[in-house]
């Protein structure tokens, strides 16, 4: 029978327990949410490394189904390092997510019952037409080191030289932009 | 909301993680705090979001924006079905773009070296200036300037004829470097 007396407010460990605690039940109310707690930075983490939006949702699913899978079978030795257990199955995954893309298929397969709840949703993106009026109010210099940036996922050094600019100018001037396109969308207060 | 975080990740690392600028080390250290913190992953999350808004909005073509000679090697590596308008001062050329295409780039050759403001300045059929841009980016060696103009907004256009005026600017006064001129039908 499962245990559900944990939810959005219990820290990762008391999550790991409830999963252990319930074998060979499960715990689903656990399972989904360590799936939406880890599931949106599982990945930006295939986003930054992947760069690519189908890749890193597979990588959300092949991690978080292992995950699961070892949570189940109580091979989390440390509950309150959950976070560097996905983490570290997440670097691992990328580099196998390369070679070998049966796996996946074959865990899918085997763990299809918790399929429906790993999958995180995407973001939902800003709106277009105010972000394009608000890089309509930045410089032209902002303007296009944002646009550069971004669109090729390219440091400062690169996008730098393309635009006849210091890396270091590049970085300020891209901050700056962020900060004003931020604060023209009205989004990240907190975040300087 | 999540609780704050008591050493959250700045912006300025949270930038040079995504694009890929810190050591191994750092980058690592960034991955494993996020990974551990509500906070600092909903921020980069957020700046993800910001990024790929960026990106798409570009691609559809509601910006308008001075790009480098190696972004546009770039945009067409991606498959965009681009239109290139190369015009020399003095010189015209007749342009149009279809719903084909994703962009047309106007590309402004003139002599960069040692040039170190330039702005644009866009003049319609009776030579008024309906648009200036201030300090435009661009690398001299590559000896011209790419423009490329909000698709979206091109494509609303009817029959005209635009200017782009090239104007080096210093800090006593301005010199037209020249005059581009660009006779749009529509596609």
């Amino acid at each position: 029978m499962a245990l559900t007396a944990v939810g959005p407010a219990s820290d990762d460990a008391s999550l790991v327990r409830a999963i252990i605690a319930a074998a060979p039940d499960l715990d689903r109310q656990a399972e989904a949410e360590i799936c939406r707690r880890l599931g949106p930075r599982v990945r930006l983490f295939g986003l930054r490394h992947l760069r690519d939006a189908h890749a890193a949702a597979d990588l959300v699913q092949q991690v978080l189904l292992m995950a699961i899978e070892k949570l189940r079978a109580g091979a989390l030795r440390e509950p309150d390092k959950l976070a560097s257990f996905v983490l570290g199955m997440s670097r691992l995954t990328v580099l196998d997510l390369r070679r070998n893309a049966a796996r996946r298929d074959a865990l899918l397969r085997q763990y299809g019952d918790i399929a429906d709840i790993i999958t995180p949703a995407e973001p939902a993106a800003l709106d277009q037409e105010k972000l394009a009026h608000c890089m309509e109010g930045l410089s032209e210099r902002s303007r296009s080191v944002l646009v550069l940036s971004f669109f090729g996922e390219k440091a400062a050094a690169e996008i730098g030289r393309e635009l006849g600019m210091s890396a270091e100018n590049t970085r300020v001037v891209r901050h700056r932009a962020l900060l004003a396109l931020r604060d023209c969308i009205g989004i990240g207060d907190g975040m300087r | 909301m999540t609780n704050p975080c008591a050493e959250p990740l700045s912006l300025a690392t949270l930038l040079a993680y995504w694009l890929g600028e810190l050591d191994d080390d750092a980058g690592q250290q960034a991955e494993e705090h996020f990974f551990g913190c509500a906070h600092c992953s909903e921020n980069l999350d957020e700046l993800a979001t910001l990024a790929g808004t960026i990106r798409s909005a570009f691609a559809s073509g509601v910006l308008t924006t001075v790009i480098s000679a190696a972004f546009l090697e770039r945009m067409k590596q991606r498959g965009m079905k681009l239109r290139e308008y190369p015009v020399s001062p003095g010189g015209r050329a007749y342009c149009t773009i279809t719903a084909a295409d994703d962009a047309v780039i106007a590309r402004l050759k003139a002599p960069l070296a040692d040039v170190a403001r330039l702005d644009v300045l866009r003049l319609d059929e009776t030579g008024n200036v309906n648009a200036r841009h201030v300090d435009v980016p661009f690398d001299a060696a590559a000896g011209e300037v790419l423009i490329c103009p909000s698709a979206l907004a091109v494509r609303t256009m009817p029959a005209y004829c635009e200017t782009m005026r090239l104007v080096i600017v210093d800090a006593t006064s301005e010199r037209v470097l020249g005059d581009y001129v660009f006779d749009h039908q529509p596609g």
